[in-house]
């Protein structure tokens, strides 16, 4: 019950949605999947934006969980999803393992220089054929980004009506208007003792109030009567 | 389209041949593959003799059969030069490709001249003008400034007209003697010792051998003579011999000066691939491949192939896939001329849902693709590839060919429907560490940025894999939560007795 509680207290904390934009103004939307976030964004991550999630330099948010949720979501819908993996950290069997359709993702991946990353960036978003363009680049100490890009993508995604989602460490210095920011807090993680695993809290949903760390479909051995610190 | 005849034909009066003729073929060649030689006086010598000039020599002055002292008496600025057989050979092949784009019955007369089988294009081109002017239309698009088309119902008859007049000519059966009654006697082709005799007879156009008594053309003028004079009656009983469409594109281009640096040839190159791209376009193709020839001043070839990761015609993003490979491995000695191959693929095509959201168009994700491609590297851009046995190594490929991927099981539909795990960021490559352990469990990290006191550990779970290959890997996991929050996953090595950070927990 007290993990509940504690649960209850962090949920309470997020999200901290934010918009740059006159607030009555209606977007059409890319939903992600996640019911209590896609109401407080009004929708999903809107059409035609730019998005960021970020945590203010915690390590651990959940940012890239619910990034890799909305992209298996959209794809099982019949939606197309580019994924510009810029600092080579994302692992596409936890895709599969969230039912993402792969053939529906057009990944690039590598650890690229800021300058390359943000190229590829403008050349996809160029193209209108997906529904949302992730680019990550959470373990990048900032990212450099000029006014001048920043109105040519706004420019390039209101004509392609793609939403894009930055998941970043922090805030980039330089995205001045027509964002939508969601702050995350830290997770917290709680440790079942019976089952000797971590649980944690994820949003205010059924789906992410508690995880686990592995799911089932491959062998692991946890030892019986281990210590644990 | 000067000479169009505006008769009202029944489909079954349709001619089923028409010519493509390219008048002064050599210069034409030339001037399509020095787009820049349009504005200047180019003459194409035959030896020491002008055999052909342009409209802009001809203004000057300059005439068929000067000699080049002549020429340049006349004018200074005049462009002699001969037509390198290669540049005849690709305008001979574009020429192919246009046919070809209409018909697949073509056979070529000779360089600058092809015939096609236009029967059965009734559907497309339901008037034999249209179908007329879309020929010259591809001709220009090809970069042939002048051409010829002659539509009739014979291989020699379809000949003779484009040879006759300008621009489009339609001769319908039963109309042919009126027709090329206009037309003049060169135009049937004799051979020089019969046009010597119709030229002393005064038969200066073909109405005038028509005027001749058959019964005596025979035995007064010979027997070629007696086949003209029926040709231009409309008999042509030619057998139409057609050639296999050629499923290679190739385009070739001779300089007169050598090329040290990469950034002319690139612009050379460039309109090179344009009209390479005209006639994979006009046969419904896309590039799939291209091989570069780089003839150097020692003679010698240095070959650049270009594999596209997938079929594009985005000439853009080739040319600066080019300039990487002429970075990467540029020619040892300077270039005096280039040919380009380009191996044909068959455009991608995609069946769409009747209710789901529209579907991108294949071609313009394979161009997107290929313009990643030229940013990234190929190999690290495509649709991923999950292969199970690697799982523990994270190691996956990038494919392609989306298609090639299974697609959503049920049983993973229904497995997304379990509450997810929290995702693990992957580190790439996993980080070195060194871990405190108190009773063979890790209490702290001791070094770099994730430095901290492990407040809560879960784990080991053991792990053996790919113990049959080199990649070996056998130890144990372990997830642990520092105090400010981070949740880490640590992999410890017990084979080296080596710790490291798998990924954190986001």
């Amino acid at each position: 019950m007290k993990a509940r509680e504690e649960i209850q207290k962090i949920i309470a904390s997020i999200p901290q949605v934010r918009w740059a934009t006159h607030p009555k103004e209606v977007l059409k939307a890319v939903p992600s999947g996640i019911p209590e976030l896609d109401r407080a964004l009004g929708g999903g991550f809107p059409k035609g934006r730019i998005s960021i999630l970020y945590s203010d330099n915690f390590a651990s948010s959940g940012r890239f969980s619910i990034a890799i949720y909305t992209v298996s979501n959209i794809t099982r819908e019949g939606g197309n999803v580019a994924w510009i993996d810029a600092d080579g950290s994302l692992d596409p069997y936890l895709l599969k393992q969230y039912g993402a359709d792969m053939r529906r993702i057009l990944l690039v991946k590598g650890r690229m220089p800021q300058k390359k990353a943000l190229k590829v960036l403008e050349e996809i978003v160029r193209h209108a054929f997906f529904q949302i363009v992730i680019f990550s680049f959470v373990s990048w100490k900032n990212l450099v980004w000029t006014p001048s890009l920043n109105l040519r993508v706004l420019k390039t995604l209101e004509q392609s009506r793609i939403a894009l989602l930055l998941l970043c460490k922090q805030k980039p210095e330089g995205l001045l208007s027509n964002l939508c920011c969601v702050a995350l807090p830290p997770l917290k993680p709680f440790f079942d003792e019976r089952h000797r695993l971590f649980l944690g809290a994820f949003l205010d949903s059924p789906t992410f109030s508690i995880f686990l760390p592995y799911r089932a479909s491959y062998t692991f051995y946890p030892i019986e009567g281990g210590k644990y610190g | 389209m000067g000479n169009m005849q505006k008769e009202k034909v029944s489909p079954t009066e349709r001619p089923r041949f028409a010519c493509i003729l390219i008048p002064s073929f050599p210069l034409q060649a030339l001037l399509r593959s020095n787009p820049s030689f349009s504005s200047k006086k180019v003459c194409v010598l035959d030896g020491d003799i002008i055999a052909f000039c342009s409209s802009s020599a001809l203004a000057s002055g300059i005439r068929r059969g000067m000699t080049i002292a002549q020429a340049l008496s006349i004018a200074k600025d005049a462009v002699l030069c001969n037509c390198p057989p290669e540049v005849i050979s690709s305008a001979q092949s574009a020429l192919l490709d246009i046919a070809f784009s209409f018909s697949p019955l073509v056979e070529p007369i000779q360089n600058g001249t092809v015939v096609l089988d236009i029967s059965g294009t009734q559907q497309r081109f339901p008037s034999v003008f249209g179908l007329g002017a879309s020929i010259e239309a591809m001709c220009k698009k090809n970069l042939f400034s002048s051409v010829r088309v002659g539509i009739a119902d014979g291989i020699k008859l379809s000949i003779v007209t484009a040879r006759a007049f300008e621009g489009v000519s339609v001769v319908f059966k039963g109309h042919e003697a009126s027709h090329l009654s206009k037309a003049p006697i060169e135009s049937l082709a004799p051979s020089q010792a019969l046009l010597a005799i119709f030229k002393k007879l005064g038969i200066n156009k073909v109405s005038d051998l028509l005027k001749l008594n058959p019964k005596g053309i025979g035995t007064r003028l010979g027997n070629e003579a007696l086949k003209l004079y029926l040709l231009a009656q409309g008999e042509d009983n030619t057998v139409f011999n057609p050639i296999t469409p050629t499923t290679t594109f190739e385009e070739a281009l001779r300089l007169d000066y050598s090329l040290e640096q990469a950034e002319p040839l690139i612009f050379l190159l460039s309109s090179v691939i344009e009209r390479l791209f005209v006639r994979l376009e006009g046969r419904g193709f896309v590039c799939s491949k291209l091989v570069l020839s780089l003839q150097l001043e020692d003679k010698a070839c240095h070959v650049i192939p270009l594999e596209l990761p997938r079929p594009s015609n985005d000439i853009k993003t080739i040319l600066q896939l080019f300039k990487l490979s002429l970075d990467k491995n540029p020619p040892p000695s300077p270039i005096t001329g280039f040919s380009l191959q380009a191996t044909p693929a068959k455009k991608t095509m995609a069946q769409a849902h009747l209710l789901g959201p529209p579907e991108p168009e294949p071609s313009s994700i394979d161009s997107l693709i290929v313009q990643i491609a030229s940013i990234v590297g190929a190999e690290n851009v495509g649709y991923p590839v999950c292969d199970e046995r690697k799982y523990f190594s994270g190691a996956f490929l990038l494919t392609h060919e989306p298609s090639a991927l299974p697609s959503l099981s049920s049983e993973v539909s229904e497995q997304s429907q379990k509450p997810p795990v929290i995702a693990l960021r992957k580190f790439n490559p996993p980080k070195e560490i060194s871990v405190l352990l108190r009773d063979g469990v890790p209490v702290a990290i001791e070094q770099g940025y994730f430095r901290g006191h492990i407040r809560q550990c879960a784990g080991p779970w053991f792990m053996e894999a790919s113990w049959w290959s080199n990649e070996h890997r056998f130890g144990a996991f372990y997830d642990v939560a520092l105090g400010d929050g981070r949740i880490l996953r640590l992999w410890h090595d017990l084979v080296e007795d080596k710790w490291f950070i798998e990924g954190v927990y986001d």
